[in-house]
């Protein structure tokens, strides 16, 4: 009954979806639908399944303290910490940090020597600036560099030098004013955010107190004094609360992105490419003309290397084009009765397990 | 420190050395023959066992990065039909991009989904991202930022893309091919929101858009399994759309009978294939960069063999008499 029971439920399972692939209709259709959903779940579920099996392995290790078990413990403390950090930040948000524009602002109009009061003048020295870090740039840019990039780069250096972008700079007076607009407990550069949370809080109590809330729910109250706000706002200030916002802050990528960028991928990317260091190595070494077959299997690696690369065409455009003829004759030759002969085994496995021949998932067992 | 002996053990890789600088100077970038030549001089004496071969790939690989040559690369059939596909495609058209690898395969597949967006972006074409791996939702805000926000966007202020509006990121799906198989059924069931966790009946990009057969061009960028494989036997065969892909350099020979019987409409092949799409758009970017160091590398493997094949014989030679 124990193996009966599995063997059972392979058959039908099996039966089913080759069933399902040849006749569409219901009710096969749902059958396979609700199996491929079955599936993803046990995928989704494997991936607990391998954090189990990992930390398994690696505590056993440090346990038995086998031979590098110190890394064992670099590997949990790497999984939990990016865990960890995944939990609280969440992968790919950012934070807002303050900037200080009207300091900045002070720092570039001094530095400059021109009239903080003159916004014309403040307008073109900032011009001047851009175009100066701009002529930096270009200078240095290589060839293919996009408009994009150069704007970015200009941008950032622009922030390096004086602690705030030039659109920032340019709206400052206005953020300073704002700010000293605000309640005492508010009035500071980094309590914008904040400011602009209780301002918006301000407009959604004086519409529930003068009675324009009546009737509305949750999500149409938020909207509504969210956009009353957002009207009222722009018309004191010449700018949308967003666009204050910006003037005010600068978006910071989490720790879990810092993490996943200048932990995670340069590491897996320096697995990869070390692979480059031993096919040179192993190709001076071992790659040998010891036999007919190695020497066709040396000759064909020469000509596709030299042909996939632009160096192929500078030698001649015969290369490149050998190259090609290669790829596209002797291996898809090659590939194909490759592919061929694993479908034919894949069918024939897949019907010994289904008819109960071959039983891997009953530990391995015949019987 | 015997130099002499170091100098007599070395000599065929001196040798290879100058051999290298020599092609350099036939193909007209003499840039990295000095040190060509420096290397066979010093490195001999600095460095005498097997970390050479390593020292030598790694100086090879570097300095083309530093200092690029762009040297022309020529366009194979395979990327020109898929750049050809774009460009037929009527503008609006509803393009798939699954990015189904993860940063170990960054440097080689991320450049050709930079210029595939590109394109895609200069061609107006709608835009959805998803993934079969877990990190490959990271690498496709990645190349948006990259490609949309930071350089289209900033160059076209009035034809600007807008999230949910021209392209829309869905989050990253366990399943491989079932997943594939199951969107022939439903776009919305399989992914009710997107990153965003926005209702994809919500999203403006998604409209239109119930199921696999309502999209365009499906684009896979695959470095193993899950990867372009599913998408050919669930997007092409059984949902009858048109798929191309961009794979490893390693991985890419797999493809090519895919090719030839038309389940597949063009494919980039490692870094070369994404130089060459890059050719193609106008916009030379990392990987017409990275091409040079591929070459310097290809070339100095190649010499590796020769003089490691030329001391195998010399010395078997040696042996018989």
């Amino acid at each position: 009954m124990k193996k009966r029971v599995p063997l059972i439920i392979v058959f039908v399972t099996g039966v089913a979806m080759i069933v399902q692939f040849f006749i569409p209709p219901w009710p096969f259709s749902d059958l396979a639908e609700t199996v491929q959903t079955w599936v993803r779940v046990i995928m989704a579920g494997a991936m607990a399944l391998g954090i189990a099996s990992l930390l398994a392995v690696n505590l056993n290790k440090i346990y038995r303290q086998r031979e590098g078990w110190p890394y064992s413990i670099v590997t949990i403390f790497g999984v939990f910490l990016m865990a960890a950090m995944g939990f609280i930040w969440g992968p790919g948000e950012t934070y807002r940090i303050p900037v200080d524009s009207p300091a900045a602002f002070d720092g570039f109009t001094q530095a400059n020597q021109v009239d903080p009061g003159d916004p014309d003048a403040v307008a073109q020295a900032l011009d001047e600036e851009i175009a100066s870090l701009r002529a930096e740039v270009e200078d240095r840019a290589e060839e293919g560099v996009t408009e994009g990039a150069i704007l970015r780069e200009v941008n950032l250096r622009f922030q390096r030098r004086w602690g705030a972008s030039p659109l920032q700079i340019r709206l400052a007076p206005t953020v300073r004013e704002y700010i000293e607009e605000q309640p005492e407990g508010l009035r500071s550069h980094s309590l914008v955010e904040e400011a602009l949370e209780a301002n918006q809080q301000a407009v959604y109590d004086r519409l529930v107190d003068a009675g324009e809330m009546e009737g509305l729910d949750l999500d149409q109250r938020q909207e509504l004094a969210e956009s009353v706000f957002e009207a009222e706002f722009t018309e004191t200030w010449n700018m949308a609360p967003l666009d204050m916002l910006a003037a005010a802050t600068h978006d910071q990528r989490n720790p879990f992105f810092w993490g996943y960028q200048y932990l995670y991928y340069p590491l897996s990317a320096t697995m990869f490419s070390l692979l480059a260091f031993f096919v040179a190595s192993a190709a001076f070494r071992a790659f040998r003309a010891r036999t007919a077959e190695a020497t066709l299997l040396l000759v064909a690696a020469f000509f596709v290397m030299l042909g996939r690369v632009p160096l192929g065409t500078y030698i001649g455009q015969w290369v490149p084009d050998l190259a090609q003829w290669i790829m596209n004759v002797p291996n898809t030759a090659g590939m194909r009765a490759i592919m061929i002969g694993i479908a034919l085994g894949t069918v024939s496995y897949s019907l010994r397990i289904i008819l109960g021949y071959e039983r891997p998932y009953l530990a391995g067992g015949k019987d | 420190m015997d130099i002499k002996q170091n100098f007599s053990n070395y000599k065929w890789l001196i040798l290879a050395m100058l051999v290298i600088a020599a092609i350099l100077v036939a193909i007209g970038a003499p840039t990295l023959v000095p040190i060509c030549v420096a290397i066979a001089g010093i490195v001999p004496v600095l460095v005498p066992d097997r970390r050479m071969i390593f020292l030598l790939i790694a100086v090879f690989v570097v300095l083309p990065l530093m200092y690029p040559m762009y040297l022309d690369t020529d366009v194979t059939p395979e990327v020109k039909s898929m750049y050809d596909a774009i460009e037929e495609l009527e503008s609006g058209s509803v393009i798939l991009m699954s990015f189904d690898f993860d940063p170990a395969t960054r440097p080689e597949l991320y450049p050709a989904a930079l210029a595939f967006m590109r394109h895609s972006v200069q061609r107006g074409h709608r835009i959805i991202t998803m993934a079969l791996w877990p990190l490959g939702v990271s690498l496709a805000e990645e190349a948006v930022r990259d490609v949309i926000i930071d350089d289209w966007n900033v160059e076209n202020p009035d034809r600007t893309y807008e999230y949910g509006q021209d392209y829309v990121h869905l989050p990253y799906m366990p399943g491989g091919i079932v997943v594939i198989n199951q969107l022939i059924t439903s776009f919305d069931e399989n992914f009710p929101r997107d990153i965003r966790n926005t209702p994809i009946e919500d999203i403006a990009a998604m409209r239109g858009v119930t199921n696999l057969m309502d999209i365009d061009f499906v684009f896979a960028l695959s470095s193993g399994d899950p990867g372009l494989r599913d998408w050919i036997m669930g997007g092409a065969d059984r949902a009858n759309r048109r798929v191309a892909g961009a794979a490893t350099a390693v991985a890419a020979p797999e493809f090519y009978p895919y090719i030839h019987a038309g389940q597949l409409v063009g494919l980039m092949g490692g870094l070369k294939g994404a130089s060459e799409y890059e050719e193609l758009i106008g916009i030379l970017g990392t990987a017409t960069a990275g091409m040079d160091a591929q070459s310097l590398a290809h070339l100095a493997i190649i010499v590796f063999i020769i003089v490691g094949n030329a001391m195998f014989f010399m010395d078997r030679r040696r042996t018989r008499f």
